[in-house]
């Protein structure tokens, strides 16, 4: 009987761990579905979606440092909320989206002007201004390390899918900062 | 530089620029108590999210369950069995327990159906009584199972699930409850009547080749009213 009162304890456990994340992050999520949807009924959904790719991959996430819980839990959201946002194909109305060409590929490399503190700053600023779907998959890679297939199981996309947005996303970067006049010609 | 040195650089800047990114969305994001405050959940998110963590509890729970007593199960049905053998010479048990296989479990009784009745199949159902303030919210068809939700302004919620008999299980916890069953209309309904308020209660039936299974916070009285209610849509 041992096993079968451990078997419930982890379960209960599980479901007070989930609770508490769900209370701990849920108006975080709120706001930066908000801020992509503009919508509360989207943002609420983002905000459930997200919630339900928890729970799916519960044993990688309740094992994570809050810190590193709470990033991730965040930049799902924004995932889902610009899912719905496709959905509702209101994503092509978004300025910032409309200056890149999907068709893109050329690869960028950042290369070596970017040495001084302006610079790097700079950088910094093309990279918070490049679209979401970009800057998630660079987050996930970047900050969290993760490999095109731990991204893609985290987004629901195929691996090919995460290798062309990284791709794009440095392409997209490159011609931001062109654009800019941060790099030259 | 070398080509090489440069890709490990570029490579190196856009890592650290992208955490710098990030690290200043994160720290762009209001403090909770603050965020409490500027936003507030719609009833609808509200009830959507409880019935995700009811259906995550059920599911994590009836999962321990079947793992923890599985071997447990495995004596008691073979205890079972002989003594259901035993029972079965007993008319009125046989009438009784004809197509329906109820087993005891120390904290979850298991209901499968064993049924040769001609149905007809992909019926809807509706219940023509439903208690004041619940309204249908959502239906969540899975596998053969029909599940729906009926929800009050307070986001309480009554689950409704059926399927055909032949296809489909219930686990009932019957650790907090008070088992008894009622007759109406010659249908037989099991109720597990709560004995706590942080645990729903049951009613579990069958009818014209059909499972059915509602629980909910309201008093058993409400359920049974639903129950006798149905109607084929």
């Amino acid at each position: 009987m041992l096993m079968f009162y451990l078997a419930m304890l982890e379960t209960e456990e599980e479901q007070a761990t989930f609770e508490e994340i769900y209370e701990e992050f849920r108006y975080g999520c709120l706001h930066v579905a908000l801020i992509i949807t503009k919508n509360l009924a989207m943002a609420e959904d983002a905000v459930h979606n997200a919630f339900l790719s928890v729970i799916r991959h519960k044993k990688k996430y309740f094992q994570m440092p809050r810190f590193k819980l709470k990033s991730q839990i965040i930049i799902i959201t924004k995932n889902k909320a610009i899912d719905l946002l496709r959905g509702e194909k209101q994503m092509a109305s978004t300025p910032v989206d409309e200056f890149f060409d999907d068709t893109v590929a050329d690869d960028f490399d950042v290369p070596e002007f970017v040495i001084s503190e302006e610079s790097y700053k700079h950088l910094v600023a093309c990279v918070s201004r490049l679209p979401e779907k970009y800057r998630i998959v660079f987050q996930l890679r970047y900050m969290h390390d993760l490999s095109n297939k731990e991204i893609a199981e985290r987004l629901d996309k195929s691996q090919q899918t995460v290798a062309t947005m990284l791709h794009r996303g440095k392409a997209a970067l490159g011609k931001l900062l062109l654009a800019e006049g941060v790099l030259d010609e | 530089m070398s080509n090489s040195y440069n890709k490990v650089l570029s490579e190196a800047l856009l890592r650290q620029a992208a955490i710098d990114d990030h690290m200043n969305e994160l720290d762009a994001i209001p403090p909770a108590e603050e965020l409490r405050r500027m936003y507030a959940f719609s009833m609808r998110h509200e009830a959507r999210m409880r019935a995700l963590f009811r259906k995550e509890k059920y599911r994590a729970r009836g999962a321990a369950i079947i793992k923890g007593a599985r071997h447990v199960a495995v004596f008691i049905v073979v205890t079972g069995a002989l003594l259901f053998g035993a029972l079965l010479t007993n008319s009125e048990v046989r009438a009784t327990v004809r197509d329906t296989i109820v087993e005891w479990f120390e904290q979850f009784t298991r209901y499968s159906f064993d049924d040769d009745t001609p149905t007809q199949e992909d019926v809807s159902w509706a219940f023509g009584y439903l208690p004041v303030g619940y309204i249908e919210e959502e239906t969540y068809p899975f596998a053969e199972r029909v599940s729906i939700d009926y929800v009050n302004a307070d986001g309480d919620i009554i689950e409704f699930q059926y399927a055909l008999a032949s296809v489909i299980s219930f686990a009932i916890d019957n650790e907090h409850s008070i088992f008894e069953t009622k007759s109406y209309n010659g249908q037989v309904y099991d109720i597990y009547a709560t004995i706590s308020s942080e645990y729903p209660s049951y009613v579990i039936w069958k009818r014209d080749g059909y499972a059915f299974y509602l629980d909910g916070y309201v008093p058993c009285e409400e359920l049974l009213q639903m129950a006798y209610s149905l109607i084929q849509k």
